[in-house]
Order: structure tokens, then sequence, then C-alpha cells
């Protein structure tokens, strides 16, 4: 009250001073993001764990290029006179009843799992990123995609596949399609958690009140923000459909014969597991490797992307997905209040 | 309580309702007709056509849908194609050896989590805890389908001490049952075990810094009542969500496990009857497994409210 005698600041003498303060703002938000960038990467680098699954997927995909490369046998060349030996210097692995090689058998085996994993995690991530974002956006769809996504997750996740394979067929596309739609609901869910924290953030209610359209909002602001969590959600579905695909293969449904992959070399080694133990623990190897490779890659990503959830998860041990689950609100950013904060001022002014 | 558990029952429709369209949906948009699998190659046009007619399989889908649904929930679920019986009862006798097998994967499972991870807990950054830690990691990333062939090259191939494979019911003893359930229960508990010690570790180590553990030690309790008493059952929720989750790997095990050890369950039985399309069976039994699976996860919710008074609290909104 006693402040009205002295002269209000100008428009015209405040906008220096404060764009000077404005740009300083971006300045330093910038240095401390790029030094926070450089922080995280340091960690990055010095988390263990990341730093072996890194090297194992490297090692595999390095040999799933070179070893077809430098190896005088090909995938199917079958020699029956050669048929079920040991590991020697001419066939490293051993080979197989019909005498082809292993270890080309499993570089191109390697190939066929890891394509068929990038193919489903791109595949997954893209529609489950569809999915959830429309439903955290769209409340009216929310309800019945979110009903037939429980409804696909209620599933034990290798009856669907299976279910799937039985009636289209054992062919790679069929096992690339029947993952994706085994593992997109998890995805969805996850973006669409994700998608409503950020949607109460208060920069999307400005938007909304600047009449920004559904699709702008939701590709360049819902989008941007919630690809983190989507990153590390994609290399577990990577390293998931590796397991799944490996099973598939396993019980006959999956990669067909005669082409390689990991799980398919799998189950023609448990038919021979009597004469030929090599086979077994060879191509399991390959696939533990993978796995943990990928697994590990996926935990370094979580550390780096999400700092707090990481620390939790490998202090304590929590096992992934569940520290959101766990801590429940303790984890939780905090849009809310101030999104309520927000809408409540907006509602108070038009009221007044 | 009871309006709660009413609730929970009520939001299981829409679900079950997208599991029975969805599974419903797979088989019957499949390429090839239902009659010209089980026909064979040479059969005529008009066999075909009459077979498709008997099978009602001619009809408009949505009546198909509904008399299927009409008939499934009813316990009705179709006639084999090739086993010349009923699914349902095809199904339940099925059923004996996976609940064996479930049942010594989940005692080997919790049998050995919680004590390791009640230790793990107690000696926080010693040796052994880290031990525990990282062989529990290792054991995650194993499938189980994976552990059990490399437990039947170890014990059954070259130790030779196990049987590699089938199933002896409970009747003809308990030691031959065991004998043939053991390996495929630890190739299945393994994962189950690992998953629980991390969770168990870890939620023990969170109770322990409770005000009220610290209450109980200057009451002079011994370490071991403490532990065991107060720590133990409140850190018990969390493992509890792990082993509803787990559930679904553990049927996804079991599936793979059984064909590995070749045990006569549900697992084999879709597995045979996706090689030989016999499509009701296929259909039946995943419907059979997923409802399974769907009410065990919301008995393990309701679960909650026993061990945790707290939990209850959603009734009274």
């Amino acid at each position: 009250m006693q402040n009205n005698q002295q002269p209000p600041p100008t428009p015209a003498a405040a906008t220096p001073a404060a764009e000077t303060s404005i740009s300083r703002g971006i300045d330093r938000g910038r240095t401390l993001k790029r030094e926070s960038r450089r922080r995280n990467l340091r960690r990055l680098v010095s988390n263990r764990l990341f730093v072996v699954g890194a090297v194992a997927v490297v090692f595999l995909v390095a040999a799933a290029i070179l070893i077809p490369w430098f190896s005088p046998y090909g995938q199917f060349d079958m020699v029956p006179a050669d048929k079920l030996r040991g590991p020697s210097a001419s066939h490293w692995l051993g080979t197989d009843d019909y005498g082809r090689d292993l270890a080309t058998r499993l570089a191109y085996g390697v190939r066929t799992s890891l394509g068929i994993g990038v193919a489903v995690a791109v595949s997954t991530t893209v529609l489950g990123a569809v999915i959830g974002l429309a439903s955290a956006w769209f409340r009216r769809l929310d309800g019945v995609l979110m009903r037939i996504m429980d409804g696909l997750m209620a599933f034990p996740s290798i009856l669907l596949a299976i279910c799937m394979m039985a009636a289209f067929g054992a062919k790679i596309s069929n096992v690339i399609i029947a993952l994706t739609i085994v593992f997109t609901p998890q995805v969805a869910r996850i973006v669409r958690s994700s998608a409503l924290s950020v949607k109460e953030e208060v920069y999307v209610l400005a938007m909304v009140a600047q009449g920004a359209s559904s699709a702008r909002i939701i590709f360049g602001h819902l989008l941007p923000n919630i690809i983190s969590p989507i990153v590390v959600q994609a290399s577990f579905v990577f390293a998931d459909a590796i397991i799944s695909e490996a099973s598939l293969s396993f019980l006959g449904a999956g990669v067909p014969p005669p082409g390689a992959s990991l799980g398919s070399i799998l189950h023609d080694g448990k038919i021979l597991i009597f004469s030929a133990w090599w086979i077994v623990v060879f191509a399991g190897i390959a696939i533990v490797v993978s796995v943990f490779g990928l697994n590990f890659l996926g935990d370094g990503l979580r550390d780096y992307f999400d700092p707090k959830g990481g620390k939790v998860r490998v202090v304590s041990g929590i096992v992934r997905g569940q520290v959101r689950r766990l801590t429940g609100r303790l984890g939780e950013r905090k849009p809310i209040p101030a999104a309520q904060e927000a809408v409540a001022a907006s509602g108070g002014g038009s009221n007044a | 309580m009871p309006a709660y558990i009413l609730r929970r029952f009520a939001a299981l429709i829409p679900v079950l309702l997208t599991v029975f369209t969805a599974v419903f949906l797979v088989v019957h948009l499949a390429p090839g007709s239902p009659a010209s699998v089980i026909l064979g190659q040479e059969a005529t046009p008009q066999q075909i056509t009459q077979l498709n007619s008997d099978l009602g399989l001619d009809q408009p889908l949505w009546q198909q849908y509904a008399t299927w649904i009409g008939h499934a929930v009813t316990g009705d679920l179709g006639q084999s194609y090739f086993l010349d019986a009923p699914v349902l009862s095809t199904i339940v006798d099925h059923v004996p050896p996976t609940l064996s097998l479930a049942l010594i994967a989940e005692i080997i499972g919790i049998g050995v989590a919680i004590p390791l991870g009640i230790i793990a807990a107690t000696r926080r950054g010693s040796l052994l805890d880290r031990v525990i830690l990282n062989g529990s990691l290792v054991g995650i990333s194993v499938p189980s389908f994976l552990l059990a062939l490399f437990l039947l090259l170890v014990f059954g191939v070259w130790l030779r001490v196990l049987p590699v494979g089938g199933y002896e019911p409970l009747s003809s003893g308990f030691f031959t049952w065991l004998s043939y359930l053991i390996l495929p229960g630890i190739a299945l508990g393994g994962m189950q075990a690992a998953l629980i010690t991390r969770m168990a570790r870890s939620s023990v180590l969170e109770v322990l810094g409770q005000e009220y553990i610290k209450v109980a030690k200057a009451k002079g309790l011994r370490t071991r009542v403490v532990v065991l008493k107060h720590a133990l059952r409140n850190a018990f929720l969390p493992v509890l969500t792990i082993l509803g989750q787990g559930l679904g790997s553990l049927i996804t095990g079991a599936v793979v496990t059984e064909t590995i050890f070749t045990i006569p369950g549900i697992g084999t039985l879709v597995v045979n009857s996706v090689l030989h399309r016999d499509f009701p069976v296929v259909q039946g039994t995943v419907l059979f497994t997923t409802v399974i699976f769907v009410l065990v996860n919301l008995i393990v919710d309701l679960l909650y409210g026993v061990f945790d008074p707290r939990v209850k609290l959603p009734s009274k909104r």
C-alpha cells in the first residue's frame, strides 16, 4: 500500500534489464545442462554394468557380422562325413547332425535373433507410443484402449504368441508380429503414465490455453519429454523379444528350419543332447550373453536418463520396473499441485 | 471389504471379454479352414463344405462368436480335432503334472529366496551380500529353458543321477514323484528365486531402517526375533507383488520346461496342439490358463489386505 507513492517502473526502463537477466539465465541454464550432460555421460561410462553390457553387445554384433565373412563354411553347407564332430581346429564350436559348422550357424542365428529383437523393439515402441499417447491425451479413447491393453496383458506372454503362431504359421514375419502384439501393452502403459504426468505440467496447460493443436502438443511437447522412459523400455523389450523368440523357436513355433535362430539351434541341440553337448552349451552361452548384454545396457541407460530411479535400483537391488510401483508417490515428481494451482487460478480468474 | 472384492471382480469382466475375443479372433482369422486341417490335403471341396457346416463354421462370424462365448462361459470348450475328447476334460487331465511342477518351483523359489534375501539384507555390503546380489542378477538373466537344458545335461546326461524326463504321479511314491520334478522344479524356480531374493533383500533393508525396529532392538529383543517377527512381516508385501507377477513367468516357463522334460502337463498339451493345429485345444488351453492367471493375480491383490490391514482402505471410499 505504501509503495503506491513510488512511480511504477515503466516498461521501457524494465526491458533491457529484464533482457540481460533473461539471457544470462538462458546462458546459465545452457551451461548447467551441458555440465549435467557431461556428468551423466561420465556416470554412464563409469557404470560397470553398462560397460559390460555394451562390450557384450558389440562382441555379439561383431561376431555375427565377421564370422560368416571369414568362415570357410556357409550356414546351410552340409558335410555328412563331418556330422556331430566336437569342437576342433577346423570346426571351432563343432558341427551339428547335418555336418553344418556350428560357429557359422550361430553367427547367422545371432543375426536372425538380433534382427527379430530390433524389429520387435522398434515396432513395439512406435505402436506403444501411439497408443499410450492417444489414451493419455484423448480421454475418451483411454477407457477402451486401456481395457484392450489390460486384456492383452492378462495373457501369459508366450501363450498368446504361441496361439498366434499356431494360427498364422511359423514364419519370421509372424514371429515379429506376434511378439509386437505381446509386448505393445507394457510399452503403451508406461508411455501413458509418463505422458499423463507431463500433461499436467504448466507448460502444457499454457499450450492448451494458447489454442495449440493436439498434434502439436503431443509431438512437440509430450513425446520429447517422455522419450527417456521409452528408450529404456525399448532396450528391455529388445532383450525380452530375444528370449521369447528363442522360446518360440525352441518349441518349434518360431523361425522354421532350415533357417537358424538361437532358439532353433537350441531346439536341434536338445534333440541331440545325448550325443552332442556342444550345441546346447554354445547356443545357450550365445543367448545368455545377448540377454545379459542387453539387460545391462538397459540398466545403464536407465541410470543415465533417470539418475534417481537408477540409484534406488542399484542401491536397494529392486528389480527393473518395480521402482516406480513400489515407491509410488514418493518417487513421483510434483507436477500435479502446480497444475492444480494453475487450474484453480484460471478458474478463479474467470469467475471474477 | 466385500464391496471392494465385488468391484475387483467387476473390473475383471472387460479384461476377460478382451481375452475371449482375442483368442477367438486369432483362431478364426487364421488362414486355412479347420476343416482342411482335420481332413488333410486330399479332401474334396464337398467334404470340406460338409464338415464346415457340421462344425457351424459357415455361420456369420458374430454368430459363431456368440455361440462360442455362450459355450465357453458354461465350461464347454468344444471337441478336440485329434484327441477325440472334450477340450475341458483333456485340459483337466493335464493339470496335475503342471500343478505339481508349479508347486515344487514355488517352494524352491520361496524356500531359497527368502532366507537368502534376509541374509543379504542383514549383512549388507559384505562379500556374502555381493555374491547373493550378483548371483540373483545372473538368475534373472538366464531364461528358465536354458537353465533346464543345463541341468538336464549335467544331472541327466553326464552324472546320470536323475531321470531326464517323464512324470510319475504322487500315488507312485513321494520320492519317485519328486525325482521326476526336482530338475524341472529348480529350472522353473530359479528365476523366481532370483527375483524374490532381490525383492526380499531390498524390502527387509527398508524395514530395518524404521523406527519400530529400533524400538524393538531397544527393548532388548534378540536380532533373530526382530528380523523374523517384526521386519519380515512388514517386508512381505513387495515380495507378494513379485510372487503374483512371477506367476506369468512361471506359466511361460512351465510351457517350455515341460517340453524339455517331457512332462505331460498343460504346456506340453499346448505345444503339441499347436504343432498339430488342433485349434479348439489351443484356444481352450490358452483361455483356461489365462483365466487362472487373472484370478490368481486378483487373489494376490486381495491378500495384501491380510498382510497389511492398511490396504483395506479402498472399501471406505
